[in-house]
């Protein structure tokens, strides 16, 4: 805070400063010569020493709060019982390395009391998997042997049941070849009669 | 243990030396760090929240607190300026706790406040009259000041902290320190000038 004496503005800081000692040496001297020569800052030190010495007198004289019977030896016995402090950072991590290794502990015997409730789930949907796998092989398989129920209605229909049934088959697909290999015979032996006499005609 | 052969066994020891027996577990030693500083921490406690049941809880947490913290002590600083930082930080985060409470402190309606005692020193009962009168009104004046003022009156003409020292306490630059002492002081005086005591 600055005051103004009229020719230069001083520093209040520096009064309180002086009267509670701690200006160093170098600095009190500067101020006591400044005091010499300022007014302001002479009435100011001299109201402001009153009023600490005052200051002091009531509020370092003053206070004993009355304290409880045993106080100290009440507070010891509670801090000390307080288990939150007075470990050191060695200590911190040794107790955290303890549980840490009671955390894993912990987990693996979790696990191991767990692993059976693991393996029936596991053993259920594997389970699963072969009954939607074994659905799909008997469809499959009932269509196939639907389809060879129904090929052999149709194919007892077309071919009469006796022992030569075989053989009447086979000589009907020898007839049938025999007789596309004639009809192609015979229209190339047509055709090539046809350019011959067409030919006679045109040379004529 | 009994207390007066603790307290014997214990009264040359620094506070350094108690606090390196404390921290090892030697029984006793911290109790005699207690009884050191149980009257000036809990007046300065009494003086930050102005609650005398207040007081004597924070001032108990605060040896807690202490106790949970010796081992991170480091023994480059004074006991007292690092006990003085814990009790600090606890009585301004209770009064940023209570900070309704607080606005009616300074506007003095708080009904659980103690007069504390001052020896009277053989004056006559008119002077040992005059004296407690202005006593509480110095009080009255200090109670009434912000909280960011007060603690550093309280530090500074209560418990007779250096400007290094509370620079250390608060964690104030020590430029923030002497302006807000000299603006404390100076707000105190306007204040006993409004009051009609043109003496200080």
């Amino acid at each position: 805070m600055l005051m103004d004496n009229g020719n230069h503005r001083c520093q209040g800081e520096q009064i309180a400063a002086y009267l509670d000692g701690e200006l160093d040496a170098s600095a009190g001297a500067l101020f006591e010569q400044h005091l010499l020569e300022c007014r302001v800052c002479n009435a100011e030190l001299n109201a402001q020493r009153i009023f600490m010495r005052e200051l002091d007198a009531t509020l370092t004289l003053a206070p004993d709060l009355p304290l409880p019977r045993n106080f100290a030896q009440i507070v010891a016995a509670r801090a000390e019982s307080d288990m939150r402090g007075v470990r050191d950072g060695s200590e911190h991590r040794r107790a955290f390395r303890f549980c840490l290794i009671l955390v894993l502990a912990s987990f693996a015997m979790l696990g191991a009391a767990a692993s059976k409730a693991v393996f029936f789930s596991g053993r259920t949907v594997a389970n699963q998997i072969v009954g939607i796998f074994g659905l799909l092989w008997t469809t499959l398989y009932d269509a196939a042997v639907g389809l060879t129920v129904i090929s052999r209605v149709i194919s007892g229909g077309l071919i009469p049941e006796s022992p030569f049934a075989g053989l009447a088959a086979l000589l009907l697909a020898l007839g049938v070849v025999l007789l596309s290999l004639l009809i192609s015979s015979y229209h190339r032996h047509h055709e090539m009669r046809l350019s011959r006499v067409v030919s006679r005609i045109t040379w004529g | 243990m009994s207390m007066i052969a603790s307290a014997t066994l214990w009264k040359d020891a620094t506070d350094r030396d108690l606090v390196a027996t404390a921290t090892t577990g030697v029984e006793g030693s911290f109790e005699e760090l207690v009884r050191r500083y149980q009257r000036p921490i809990s007046a300065y406690v009494y003086r930050m929240v102005g609650d005398y049941e207040a007081a004597l809880d924070l001032t108990q947490e605060i040896f807690i607190k202490v106790y949970g913290s010796l081992a991170r002590y480091r023994s480059e600083f004074k006991f007292s300026t690092w006990i003085y930082k814990i009790a600090h930080n606890s009585a301004v985060d209770h009064l940023r706790r209570n900070a309704g409470r607080e606005r009616s402190l300074s506007s003095g309606i708080e009904g659980d406040q103690y007069e504390l005692p001052i020896e009277s020193g053989g004056l006559s009962p008119e002077q040992e009259s005059e004296r407690k009168e202005r006593r509480l009104e110095i009080e009255a004046v200090v109670r009434s000041l912000p909280n960011a003022y007060r603690e550093l009156i309280v530090l500074r003409h209560s418990q007779d902290l250096t400007y290094e020292e509370i620079v250390e306490v608060t964690g104030l630059p020590l430029g923030t320190v002497k302006n807000r002492l000299f603006r404390a002081r100076d707000m105190m005086r306007q204040q006993f000038i409004g009051r009609g005591i043109t003496s200080m």
